[in-house]
């Protein structure tokens, strides 16, 4: 057989990503077990990711902290990613941090298409053990996510810890939420990494099936 | 014999890892000094995708040869040889290629049908590139590309991919808008080759954001295969496919790969 040509690859073609917006609830309902479990979660989430080359390359992480809400960590890629010590204090201004994780995924998009960078579509996923404390503001998040939803510009998740209000949580999408057992928070990630994982690596119009999440959540 | 092609299309890891077939599929048929050309990528979430593209690409290629070489001489083809490298050869080349896709996908649908499936479980792009010895036609819709070979060193894209907002979306032939999403390309020029890829091969070669064909990729591909001796150009397939399926190209996607390479037995002086 003859040789096999020596071809080289534009290297100009950016990888395709997938970002992902961890919105975390650190108020002071989260003190003391809860934030310790959360953040030993993290470390979990960091390290699944670091096994898995393409993922580490293709997805990136950005997280909003509430309260207040505020942007603890803008958008880095798997591999550089460090796990955050978060503290529990403050309250619990839900809607607000949802609208900022909604811009953050916004001006990331715009940052994909400038540089012609391929991308999934993005995840919100959020984690709360209690009840908006900022009025009225999670429902105009709501809107805002469910046309997000609608037009399949992001894909929103969330999970309730014991003591979250439920009923707000099923509002603010059309996907339900899903409750925490215990304070399961290493399996969430384990699970949340290997969900990320699928997506980084799935094909043209593949439904990217998600593994059961039983692990850590209860109905 | 005019022409010199390799063709392959490989199973993507990530397939094999999801216990899914191959769905990408070609086919080639040469015409005197014109050559027919189908690449078509089955779409993952189609459960007989593969079946799809591989049934699509025969047909739609088998329907153009029919229109514009029929085995008695017909209005078509006279018409055809007449206005060979005038501007209504692009006209009717549209026509017969268009024809041709939408009887494809009846044919496609009738298949469903008789299986009892539905048209949605056989989602596919397709690709198609008529090169004769004055022109080029080119009908696409979907991802993928279609290049053109000026050169040993010279490549342009013809039809870029056309993907949605996401890398993982896009419009395939079975969709109910699939007529207006099809596009059609025509040059009037002897291109020295044409090269037709499925997505899975884009990252290597077709530049994300200008849709640029990369020479460096195209480069020693045309020269392999235009220094092959003739009676060695049954190996070109089988190379091909080592090719695609090294561990080089595979680092770069894990989906099914495409890639027919066509070439005139001389290049252009």
């Amino acid at each position: 057989m003859s040789n096999i040509p020596d071809v080289s690859f534009d290297p100009t073609n950016p990888d395709p990503r997938v970002a992902c917006v961890l919105v975390l609830d650190t108020s002071g309902s989260m003190h003391g077990e809860r934030i310790d479990q959360l953040n030993q979660g993290l470390v979990e989430f960091h390290n699944a990711l670091q096994s898995d080359s393409v993922a580490q390359s293709r997805v990136e992480i950005a997280i909003v902290t509430f309260g207040p809400a505020q942007l603890t960590q803008d958008f880095i890629s798997a591999s550089n990613f460090t796990p955050p010590v978060l503290q529990a204090n403050g309250d619990t201004p839900l809607g607000a941090a949802l609208q900022q994780a909604l811009d953050q995924i916004a001006v990331r998009k715009q940052l994909y298409k400038d540089n012609g960078t391929p991308y999934y579509r993005p995840w919100i996923f959020l984690i709360t053990d209690g009840a908006p404390t900022d009025g009225n503001a999670w429902q105009a998040a709501a809107t805002r996510i469910k046309a997000d939803e609608a037009n399949k510009s992001v894909a929103f998740f969330s999970v309730g810890v014991e003591g979250a209000d439920i009923e707000v949580l099923k509002q603010l999408s059309t996907r339900p939420p899903m409750m925490l057992k215990g304070l399961h928070f290493r399996e969430l990630f384990v699970w949340l990494s290997a969900s990320l994982k699928a997506v980084s690596q799935s094909q043209p119009g593949q439904q990217v099936p998600l593994s059961s999440a039983e692990s850590w959540s209860q109905v | 014999m005019q022409w010199r092609i390799a063709r392959a299309s490989v199973i993507g890891t990530g397939h094999i890892r999801a216990n899914m077939p191959c769905q990408d599929s070609n086919y080639v048929m040469q015409i005197g000094d014109s050559v027919i050309i189908a690449v078509s990528d089955g779409l993952g979430s189609a459960a007989y995708s593969d079946v799809g593209s591989k049934f699509v690409c025969q047909d739609v290629v088998t329907r153009i040869a029919n229109a514009t070489n029929p085995p008695a001489p017909s209005l078509m083809s006279s018409i055809s040889h007449f206005i060979l490298g005038t501007p209504q050869a692009q006209i009717v080349m549209k026509d017969i290629m268009t024809d041709a896709v939408s009887q494809a996908r009846t044919a496609l649908e009738e298949l469903a049908t008789t299986n009892a499936h539905t048209l949605r479980e056989y989602a596919c792009t397709l690709l198609i590139a008529v090169l004769t010895p004055k022109e080029w036609h080119v009908l696409h819709i979907g991802d993928g590309a279609v290049v053109g070979i000026l050169s040993a060193t010279e490549v342009k894209t013809l039809s870029a991919p056309d993907n949605g907002e996401f890398i993982n979306v896009t419009v395939p032939l079975t969709s109910n808008e699939y007529l207006s999403n099809l596009r059609f390309s025509h040059g009037v020029e002897e291109l020295y080759g044409i090269a037709l890829l499925s997505d899975g091969v884009q990252p290597m070669c077709i530049n994300y954001q200008t849709n640029a064909a990369y020479p460096g990729f195209f480069t020693p591909l045309i020269q392999w295969l235009a220094s092959l001796p003739e009676s060695e150009l049954a190996q070109a397939h089988p190379v091909l496919t080592t090719l695609l399926d090294s561990d080089k190209l595979r680092q770069k996607s894990d989906d099914d790969m495409t890639l027919v390479l066509t070439l005139r037995l001389q290049a252009p002086t």
